[in-house]
């Protein structure tokens, strides 16, 4: 199998793979930017920057938990589905 | 035909991956897992002296007003039942519990109870009969510490014992077992800490307060829970127990972990009619903020109200589902708090991302409840 199929097999997952690193990236960056204290501000109101940062995350993470696993299942199983059929012709 | 055979598959694996990866650590939070229970106390602890830091910066924005009272008793709570669960912990936690307990009680924390009652400071006014519930939070926590500090400092005993006589005085003459939080307010579930703030009193000082406890169990029954939803009224009129809101679930799950501290059989009954209110999909629970035939938005005391899910009820569920061992509960509530907490680890320290501070101290004092169960 030469380089040129493994990336041609390997497109589909670029997009899902980008979120899911997109979302560890964010997160990240998220734990350091609250460490002090998260989604409140010291005097106790909501930190509304914090709190539109943490949306996006947890958007992320959402996505990256349900969505990015059923499509990676979708396309190798279609993927391996599609190879079976051909060997057999 | 093939893609909705594909389409069924994926939507299967994830059914079944998606709740496995959320709920990886339950198990260990179930079992008390000794490092898990360390790591978010660790944050905490760093937690509590970084606010003393920003405390004795007299130009910084201070951690204050009701959550910031929550966040230091919580915190003092959670590190009470560690010590509790591994005494061999307690030289190096008891400092940081008895200073965060102390710092509940600090007068910018109640500030907000002083303001509601027209100025009227709840220490200040011990000998009158203005509930000021509120305090019980602070007092519970000081009680904590107090039983477990042999070191625990002199002049904050003292003011424990009259916060705590008072308490007692103003209970025992209700004749609905409620007293006021805020003026014509009562919450059941506050009053549920001032018998939890009470009982914990007569574990730390050997007084006997078995009288009054009994008299706030009996009133809880008779006139504070929703008898077909099995859920306590949110708020209520102290007076005449006249129902000022719903049966709901934020207020009995609180409750539930407050009411373990005094009274087992009334935390159990109210931890069964928090439980029949827990929905699940996937593998996720949560629970319903609003008892059956009752409808209402998200306040600060649900939290988010999604789908009918309380954000708050479903935190607060953690701690009597691990307490009164409903593993299966506690896994599918853990894995939805860990979905959308964010679990993260950096280096000893553990904590949930979203919650910030108070919901990390939230969640030590819930996921390492058990310990100050009464027997």
């Amino acid at each position: 199998m030469t380089r040129a199929i493994v990336l041609r097999e390997l497109r589909p997952f670029r997009g899902p793979l980008s979120l899911v690193l997109l979302y560890a990236f964010l997160a990240e960056v998220f734990s350091r930017l609250s460490l002090d204290h998260g989604l409140l501000t010291p005097g106790g109101s909501p930190n509304f920057g914090m709190m539109a940062f943490g949306g996006l995350v947890l958007a992320l993470r959402i996505v990256s938990i349900f969505v990015v696993p059923a499509i990676v299942v979708y396309r190798v199983v279609n993927r391996a589905v599609a190879y079976a059929s051909l060997g057999s012709k | 035909m093939v893609r909705v055979l594909l389409a069924c598959l994926a939507v299967l694996v994830v059914r079944i991956v998606a709740p496995l990866w959320c709920g990886r650590d339950a198990e260990a939070w179930f079992r008390g897992d000794e490092n898990m229970q360390r790591a978010l106390a660790e944050e905490l602890v760093a937690f509590e002296a970084e606010d003393d830091r920003h405390r004795q910066d007299t130009h910084g924005d201070r951690f204050k007003g009701e959550w910031a009272l929550v966040t230091h008793q919580m915190t003092a709570l959670g590190l009470a039942q560690l010590c509790l669960a591994h005494p061999e912990r307690k030289a190096s936690l008891v400092p940081v519990m008895t200073h965060a307990a102390a710092k509940a009680m600090l007068p910018e924390m109640r500030d907000f109870g002083t303001r509601a009652w027209h100025g009227e400071d709840a220490l200040e006014s011990v000998s009158g009969s203005h509930g000021h519930a509120y305090l019980s939070y602070s007092a519970l926590a000081v009680g904590m510490a107090r039983s477990l500090d042999p070191a625990f400092p002199e002049g904050l005993a003292q003011a424990h014992d009259n916060l705590i006589a008072a308490y007692e005085r103003r209970l025992l003459a209700s004749s609905t077992g409620l007293i006021e939080t805020y003026p014509d307010e009562a919450y059941p579930t506050d009053v549920a800490a001032v018998a939890a703030a009470i009982a914990v009193h007569g574990r730390a000082t050997g007084a006997d307060h078995s009288r009054v406890l009994r008299h706030w169990a009996e009133k809880v029954r008779s006139v504070q829970i929703d008898t077909p939803s099995g859920l306590v009224i949110q708020r209520m009129g102290a007076v005449d127990g006249s129902r000022h809101d719903a049966p709901r679930g934020s207020g009995t799950a609180l409750a539930a972990y407050f009411a373990a501290f005094a009274d087992r059989e009334i935390a159990t009954l109210l931890v069964e009619g928090m439980r029949r209110h827990e929905s699940s999909f996937w593998g996720f629970g949560g629970i319903r903020e609003y008892a059956d035939g009752y409808h209402g938005m998200g306040d600060i005391d649900s939290g988010p109200v999604i789908l009918g899910i309380s954000v708050s009820a479903t935190g607060f569920a953690l701690a009597t589902t691990r307490s009164f061992g409903h593993s299966d509960s506690f896994t599918r509530i853990y894995r939805t708090t860990a979905l959308f907490g964010i679990p993260s680890t950096t280096g000893d320290r553990r904590r949930f991302l979203t919650g910030g501070a108070i919901g990390n101290a939230l969640l030590l004092a819930f996921l390492t409840s058990g310990p100050e169960v009464a027997r």
